[in-house]
């Protein structure tokens, strides 16, 4: 579970990146954040790893407060950042074995790395390849398979998709659904209403720091996310005001669309 | 967890094209430099030798030969050879050359004090003035500069390649995370280092040159332990450095400029400051004093000379004639004597006075340039590696002490009241003795200074002690950057 309580975060040089945040992503749901360039997307992910510490508001994961116990938190929770960089010395077991044991998983056995890498689509033969000789997608690919390892409840994935070609950006996608088979609650920022529309089970938009909208899978078959972005990113809409429910994904909205 | 960290910190930097290159530079240099160091220190082993026999063979032919201490005022004497000094040189001078090519081969003694010989060796190129190339220059410019430089991207590297964030999404702590850094980075310079000093021993060895006595083992061991504090000090500072800067570049060039400040700059503005403070004569200036002071007194003396005569004869020593002299030779003769020797001592005591002034500038520098060495880690494991070895300063100061407290010795039984006046008048060479002369059995032997490795230890342990302070400030300072860094 990955939640979020009236989360802001405002920086040293007094621009509020985040203004009173409330999310929550149940497990076995994938919660899609649109937004543009800027909208708090990132800060929101950085501030669930604890690499910033937030103005105001919790963060939890697993029902672990972040900043109060970090440590703790992570071991719930696993990362796929925009671009995944790895050792690029290492092979791709090598990386995973790393990264494996940095999560507490010891003594897991070399079939154990194969079969995470096949079950995310790795070609055999990149097993035992340096990582720096690795495709963008591949290396997407190797990071899931990171989290995958690490079996994680949660998972925090930070525009996973950009920049992939659209085959490897559907086996991507492919993937995360199996996750979300799996019981993981995902929380992925994005800019790609399309590939948000088909695979999250609930979107949000980030403008300006602020939640401006949310919408279920159920409530997006009677409306058009595209439209409903571009109105909201030219401005045309003012933000929802939200009343959040602790522990409830359905969210009152009182609507504003002109 | 640590583990972990430093062992992929470990296979990381030790493949890395750099960590090879400098590697394998420092190990082939080693026995380059042990074969430089080893040849140079048996040319002045050998020259020792050669001087200590002849002075011995001096001794030998003339076993009851009786030493005048004979005054060089008016008549130079030559048997004052028994009396020099002879400095062997130091073993570990082979690895760390520090001031043992420089100090004086030998001091002489004489009413006028000591005397310092030529160094055994002096440049006679530029390039030998440039720098000396030996296990302690390898340590310390080669091995620190690999140590700057695989610390320089040791966490903005990270960052910026964007493998910082997705180690740091484990449950890692920062704290675990640098500490295995720290470790990992430390082993990969120690591997070279270890290399360096197993190539220099068993270069020693192949060469002829004996190290395999605990005593010496026992000081290459604690000349590693410096290298390695040292290479620690410098890792950490890399680490705090890198942890401070969100660029690599960045942090790359103020490490280097650090480098350059401390390895480099340091020693020469260090030295150039404390002779602008505390300027001390050129030795060339002070012999000139003193020979200026002896002239004078030497005039005075044969002034004070001129009126015994005046006083005896009734006219000056110009106007004596030789039977006259002849005549009033008993009585003449031991008056001048007494007033010779108020001259002589007058003038030792102004040459000494001299000395000590010359003595107590050069401390006072010496001491101004250590407080600004000791801001540079560098400096001070040059200083820990050369007083370990036997050639640094302590080893200068500990000489000249043993020379001051010999000459004191000296003068009691030889200079302050010598025995024996030799002088010139115009009727020839004339000799008062005032006393039995002393026997060469009779004068105080020399005592050189302690040079084992308790004393090589306690000389040091200030510069090691601080090089110790600065590796703990430096890897406190490395966590608290990294408990700060920004890893967005």
């Amino acid at each position: 579970m990955i939640e979020a309580k009236s989360l802001s975060k405002r920086y040293e040089d007094g621009v509020l990146a985040l203004d009173a945040l409330n999310l929550l992503v149940n497990p076995g749901e994938i919660y899609c954040l649109l937004g543009a360039n800027g909208a708090g997307k990132t800060t929101t992910i950085n501030l669930f790893l604890n690499f910033i510490e937030p103005s105001a508001g919790e963060a939890f994961l697993n029902s672990i407060n972040v900043v109060k116990d970090p440590l703790e938190a992570k071991k719930y929770v696993a990362y796929v950042s925009e671009n995944v960089m790895l050792y690029g010395n290492f092979t791709a077991r090598q990386n995973l074995d790393f990264f494996a044991k940095l999560a507490g998983k010891k003594n897991l056995k070399r079939d154990e790395y194969y079969r995470v890498m096949r079950e995310v689509g790795l070609p055999e033969k990149a097993f035992e390849q340096r990582v720096k000789e690795f495709s963008k997608g591949m290396r997407q690919k190797l990071g899931i398979a990171i989290a995958m390892i690490k079996d994680a409840p949660a998972l925090l994935l930070d525009e996973p998709t950009a920049g992939l070609d659209p085959k490897a950006g559907a086996e991507f996608l492919e993937t995360l659904v199996d996750l979300r088979k799996r019981g993981k609650a995902i929380l992925m920022s994005t800019h790609d209403i399309f590939r948000a529309k088909d695979v999250a089970d609930r979107v949000g938009i980030m403008k300006e720091g602020r939640k401006v909208m949310e919408r279920t899978r159920e409530e997006l078959r009677y409306e058009n996310l595209e439209r409903l972005y571009l109105d909201y990113m030219r401005g045309g809409i003012g933000p929802e005001t939200e009343e959040p429910k602790a522990g409830n994904s359905n969210h009152k909205e009182s609507e504003s669309v002109n | 967890m640590i583990w972990t960290i430093a062992r992929r910190e470990l296979a990381d930097q030790l493949t890395s094209m750099r960590f090879l290159v400098v590697a394998f530079l420092v190990v082939g240099l080693t026995p380059l430099a042990v074969y430089v160091g080893t040849r140079d220190y048996i040319n002045r082993l050998q020259d020792f030798n050669r001087l200590t026999a002849e002075r011995q063979t001096l001794i030998s032919r003339q076993p009851g030969k009786v030493i005048t201490g004979s005054d060089d005022l008016f008549t130079p004497e030559n048997d004052l050879l028994v009396l020099r000094v002879l400095r062997p040189p130091q073993r570990l001078s082979a690895l760390v050359k520090g001031l043992d090519g420089i100090l004086p081969q030998y001091w002489d003694y004489s009413s006028s004090g000591s005397t310092e010989g030529p160094p055994p060796t002096q440049p006679r190129r530029l390039v030998d003035a440039l720098g000396q190339l030996d296990l302690e220059f390898l340590v310390r410019v080669v091995l620190g500069l690999l140590a700057v430089l695989l610390a320089s991207d040791a966490v903005a590297g990270e960052k910026e390649t964007g493998t910082l964030r997705m180690a740091l999404s484990q449950p890692v702590s920062r704290s675990a995370f640098i500490c295995g850094k720290l470790i990992g980075g430390m082993i990969t310079i120690l591997a070279p280092l270890i290399s360096a000093f197993l190539v220099a021993l068993l270069s020693c060895q192949i060469l002829g040159l004996d190290v395999a006595r605990v005593s010496t083992l026992a000081r290459i061991g604690l000349l590693a332990l410096a290298g390695c504090i040292y290479l620690l000090g410098f890792y950490a500072l890399g680490l705090a450095i890198s942890a401070s800067f969100a660029g690599q570049k960045t942090a790359l060039v103020v490490l280097l400029v650090i480098w350059v400040c401390s390895v480099l700059a340091a020693p020469p503005v260090s030295s150039l400051l404390a002779r602008a403070i505390t300027p001390v004569p050129a030795t060339q200036t002070l012999e000139a004093r003193k020979r200026a002071l002896a002239d004078d007194l030497e005039r005075e003396g044969q002034e004070a000379a001129s009126r015994v005569y005046r006083e005896i004869t009734g006219q000056p020593e110009d106007s004596v004639s030789s039977r006259e002299y002849t005549r009033n030779k008993a009585t003449i003769e031991p008056k001048i004597a007494p007033v010779l020797v108020e001259y002589i001592n007058r003038r030792r005591r102004g040459i000494d006075e001299l000395d000590r002034d010359a003595a107590r500038r050069a401390s006072r520098q010496n001491g101004i340039a250590h407080a600004i060495m000791i801001l540079s880690p560098a400096a001070l494991f040059a200083n820990a590696a050369s007083d370990l070895s036997g050639t640094g300063d302590m080893e200068r100061l500990y000489w000249y002490q043993a020379i001051q407290r010999h000459e004191a010795e000296l003068d009691q039984v030889l200079f302050e009241d010598p025995p024996v006046i030799t002088f010139r008048s115009r009727f020839g060479s004339v000799t008062v003795t005032r006393r039995m002369p002393p026997t060469i059995s009779d004068l105080p032997v020399f005592v050189p200074p302690r040079t084992d490795t308790a004393t090589a230890m306690d000389a040091a342990l200030p510069s090691l002690g601080l090089l110790g302070t600065y590796a703990g400030l430096f890897t406190l300072g490395a966590f608290y950057a990294f408990s700060r860094y920004d890893v967005r």
